[in-house]
């Protein structure tokens, strides 16, 4: 923000923070319960103007996604040129609904009334395509994909901005919108390649996920993390050499960002989807045929996804003959909170807000 | 303040030409990506009158807009207008003022009523909004025309760095910018008035 140039790309070298901050998401273990979903509304974004923000997502693949085939609407850079990208509107995140609590709660109607929207029949929202997936039977899949914002190491917006609104912390790397210069111009999610940046209607300015920034500065996790019951979001630093994201980022290399296509350099990766075998026409299985199609995870995840899948393998099949796998112990987080976010292990009961 | 009332129809009017801003000066890749073969700038020019009562001063800019943009939403932009000052010597209009020449923006938005907002720049992208606002708008949008009236005390005591300050008699000048929401116009993405006006407050 304002004077300083990290994040951006200068003759050519994007200028880093002094450490930044990463989470990995172990998609084999994402249940689609979307704790973490409640988590970050119940803190973040419950004020007026935010009802349809939803900084913490998580939809099934293959699908449209939220906002509404966000993956078609451009952005990013290509050999370093930022490219033009679409705006998505209320209808493509999808306008909360209200619900008819009144008539179920205390309407005096008994079993007869049920929950539902009121109002017109909404036809979108943020996970309407849930659990619908791709392929057919027997060899239908999906998969579920959280997503918040990648707080990019050449964040797209950051370099969008004319007004040098957003910044990207120093200590953390973590991307900000500065709240008091954002005049809600918008480039910013145009340039977004995930389209994670909203637009607050009622303030005229654009919100986004802060990663928690507040908790993260007194060592608690982020609420998406610690709420998660899969146990699948991993925070720490990436230069941690002790730490787990550093292990599965940089050492083991099974964790791999969304769409690197976009030449951001996101800090959210991702462990990719093991796959149930294909389903032969006599119904055997054949454990030679994932039934994910390789293609559609490279679409997703680049070509790097061959290796990550190919060294989870090899690690889980070690383990399964009893030897020692420090990858696969990494993965199952023996030890919570201690080994899921090691530097961020405070209970946020403890804290006091002033 | 009334945009329709017919002391306008008196008042001296100059027609000023407007031009898109370049768009090698956008202070971003991605708006100079985005914009470089989009048209903008589609309002190409502006009716100007200057009034004051010896305590207020009033500009009324009348153009032609086909259709009216008065509500913003995720997808909507509002069409705007604004009147610039230098206010210390001479102002580069080109960059919005420099370090040391800043400039005094009173804007006006259609869906911000009628409430302006005053803005003080010291280069492209550095504009930075007052805490309050001394700028009152009035607004009307009929037959295809925007009819606006920017008004404010001629002084303002209580904001001596970031507006431009007025009294009979001076001489002083402005340009002006027009924004049509109706093609996404927001930001540096507008049209302007290339040259600085000359104005003597009577």
């Amino acid at each position: 923000m304002g004077d300083s140039n990290i994040g951006t790309a200068v003759n050519g070298q994007v200028v880093k923070p002094k450490r930044q901050v990463a989470m990995v998401f172990d998609l084999n273990k994402c249940l689609g319960c979307q704790t973490c979903t409640i988590a970050c509304k119940t803190l973040w974004t419950r004020r007026e103007g935010q009802e349809h923000m939803w900084w913490a997502t998580v939809n099934t693949q293959p699908g449209r996604g939220t906002p509404r085939d966000w993956e078609q609407m451009g952005g990013g850079f290509r050999n370093g040129d930022a490219q033009p990208g679409v705006l998505p509107g209320l209808n493509d995140f999808g306008a909360a609904w209200d619900f008819n609590y009144d008539e179920v709660f205390s309407g005096g109607k008994g079993d007869n009334a049920y929950l539902k929207p009121v109002g017109a029949r909404p036809n979108w929202g943020p996970n309407w395509d849930e659990d619908q997936g791709g392929g057919e039977y027997p060899n239908s899949f999906y998969f579920y994909l959280p997503r918040i914002c990648n707080h990019c190491t050449h964040p797209a917006c950051l370099e969008a901005c004319p007004r040098r609104a957003i910044g990207k912390r120093e200590q953390d790397g973590i991307v900000l919108i500065d709240q008091t210069r954002c005049k809600g111009y918008r480039f910013c999610t145009e340039a977004c390649p995930y389209k994670k940046i909203y637009f607050n209607e009622i303030q005229k300015m654009s919100q986004k996920c802060i990663f928690c920034f507040p908790r993260i500065e007194k060592g608690v996790a982020n609420a998406c993390s610690r709420q998660c019951p899969g146990r699948l979001r991993f925070v720490g630093y990436l230069d941690d050499e002790k730490g787990p994201i550093y292990k599965l980022v940089k050492q083991w290399k099974v964790a791999i960002p969304l769409h690197p296509e976009h030449g951001t350099g996101p800090n959210i990766y991702y462990v990719p989807p093991l796959s149930p075998a294909r389903i032969l026409p006599n119904g055997d299985p054949d454990p030679e045929h994932d039934r994910i199609p390789i293609e559609y995870l490279r679409s997703l995840f680049g070509p790097d996804v061959d290796a990550a899948l190919a060294t989870l393998k090899a690690e889980m099949a070690k383990r399964k003959k009893g030897e020692k796998s420090e990858l696969i112990d990494t993965l199952i987080v023996y030890k919570w909170p201690n080994d899921i976010f090691p530097d961020f292990t405070r209970d946020p009961a403890t804290l006091k807000w002033s | 303040m009334d945009p329709g009332a017919s002391v306008w129809s008196e008042a001296d009017h100059v027609r000023l030409a407007l031009q898109p801003t370049p768009i090698a000066s956008q202070p971003s890749v991605y708006v100079r990506a985005a914009w470089k073969d989009k048209a903008y700038g589609k309002i190409k020019a502006v009716k100007v009158a200057v009034l004051n009562n010896g305590a207020d001063i009033f500009f009324r800019l009348e153009w032609d807009d086909p259709e009216k943009n008065d509500h913003i939403s995720g997808t909507e932009f509002p069409d705007g207008a604004a009147v610039l000052f230098p206010t210390a010597g001479d102002a580069p209009i080109l960059t919005m003022g420099d370090q040391h020449h800043p400039v005094n923006a009173w804007h006006w938005r259609a869906d911000l009523g009628e409430q302006g907002r005053n803005n003080i720049a010291r280069g492209l992208g550095t504009t930075v909004l007052s805490d309050k606002s001394h700028i009152t708008c009035r607004a009307v949008w009929e037959k295809g025309v925007w009819r606006v009236v920017i008004s404010r005390s001629l002084a303002v005591a209580d904001q001596p760095d970031d507006s431009v300050q007025l009294k009979a008699g001076q001489q002083l000048k402005f340009a002006v910018a027009v924004w049509e929401g109706q093609n996404g116009e927001r930001a540096g993405i507008k049209a302007f008035s290339q040259t600085w006006w000359p104005l003597t407050i009577q």
